[in-house]
């Protein structure tokens, strides 16, 4: 039951952090991945990649910054769960 | 002989790190793909998701407005009634004094062309870039480079991108975007520069005397107001200072826009990339 409750709760945070792109200020977009990504680490990246996708073009900035950003947000999840996973704290 | 067969493990890859983020990662690169390959099929897909988070932006909002003190609200109403009142006739006083100096000078005034209409689908903060989705695109003969004014004949931004169904503006707030044009009343020139978050900054001589509240053109038929200084940010070890400048619109709520082909003088001192994607 917990077990369902978890993945429940994940499957939320990531819907909900999908559709917040379209729906809800991107700062907004912003805390609500940062909070996801200790439970889901690619979901920085993907929501970056889809707010690109959404709004970027190459005149208000030289880079797709919301990929690269949800890229090292990425990055850095994984490595502190690798890290957690590795120590004696669970 | 049995052989045991151990399942590698990753601690990146584990299963449970993958199942929801790589759901979404796989939802991403599709949008994308389809956005890449098909690009109008794209936005005709995403429009009514921005107009779903139109509504309900428009709902919340009346939502919230209906528990303000009702008295307040009907003082502020009748005040901006009084305000709009004023205005009318003082914009009436000044086409006719406009008219009178037409007849006076010996020509007559050109008849402005008419701009084309189209309505906002998706405009900041849910669009982080200081940018604009319009619903009208090439059908509606919008071509790259077309001005986009706002209510009052404001100018918000430059048509950077354009599908068969739909366009994409970006706004002088917009970072990387530069235009000349000038502060106050005694037209002191000046280069704007986009700083996202719907605002933009400039930097003028000191000795220029450019003080909060002074109104910002632009070149279009005349000179556009774009904004007001809002602050002025002073170094003493500078001979400049730094305008923070209000756009004269609230881009956080523009439902409609107008576009109109860009005068020669504005395209002249416009600054910005080209675009490379659809």
């Amino acid at each position: 039951m917990g077990d369902l409750d978890h993945a429940m709760m994940r499957g939320i945070l990531t819907l909900t952090s999908l559709v917040s792109v379209v729906l809800f200020p991107w700062p907004l977009t912003t805390v609500l991945v940062l909070a996801s990504a200790s439970v889901e680490p690619l979901l920085p990246f993907s929501v970056g990649l889809l707010a690109d996708t959404l709004y970027y073009v190459p005149h208000a900035a030289a880079f797709p910054l919301f990929t690269l950003c949800g890229a090292a947000a990425t990055v850095l999840a994984f490595f502190v769960r690798s890290r957690l996973g590795a120590g004696p704290i669970r | 002989m049995k052989k045991t067969f151990l399942s590698r493990r990753n601690a990146l890859l584990a299963p449970e790190n993958l199942s929801w983020g790589a759901f979404a990662l796989t939802f991403a690169v599709f949008a994308l793909f389809v956005r890449l390959v098909v690009p109008n099929l794209f936005w005709s897909a995403v429009a009514p998701a921005f107009r779903g988070a139109d509504a309900l932006a428009a709902g919340s909002s009346a939502f919230f407005s209906s528990f303000g003190n009702a008295a307040d609200l009907s003082a502020k109403n009748e005040e901006l009634l009084n305000q709009n009142a004023a205005l009318a006739n003082e914009n009436q006083a000044l086409v006719q004094k406009t008219a009178s100096l037409f007849v006076l000078l010996g020509s007559s005034p050109k008849t402005d062309t008419p701009g084309i209409i189209a309505g906002v689908v998706a405009r900041p903060p849910a669009s982080p870039y200081d940018t604009f989705v319009l619903a009208s695109g090439s059908d509606a003969d919008i071509v790259v480079g077309m001005e986009v004014f706002g209510a009052g004949g404001v100018p918000l931004g430059i048509v950077s991108a354009v599908l068969t169904g739909f366009s994409r503006v970006t706004l002088f707030s917009s970072p990387s975007m530069r235009v000349d044009g000038w502060v106050g009343s005694t037209r002191v020139p000046l280069t704007i520069r986009g700083s996202g978050g719907g605002t933009m900054s400039a930097s003028v001589a000191r000795s220029a005397g450019v003080k909060a509240g002074d109104a910002v053109f632009v070149p279009g038929p005349g000179a556009l107001p774009v904004g007001s200084v809002v602050r002025v940010d002073s170094d003493p070890s500078s001979p400049s200072v730094t305008l923070q400048i209000q756009p004269a619109v609230n881009l956080f709520s523009v439902a409609w826009v107008e576009l109109r082909a860009a005068g020669p003088s504005f395209a002249a001192g416009l600054s910005w990339a080209t675009s490379t994607m659809p």
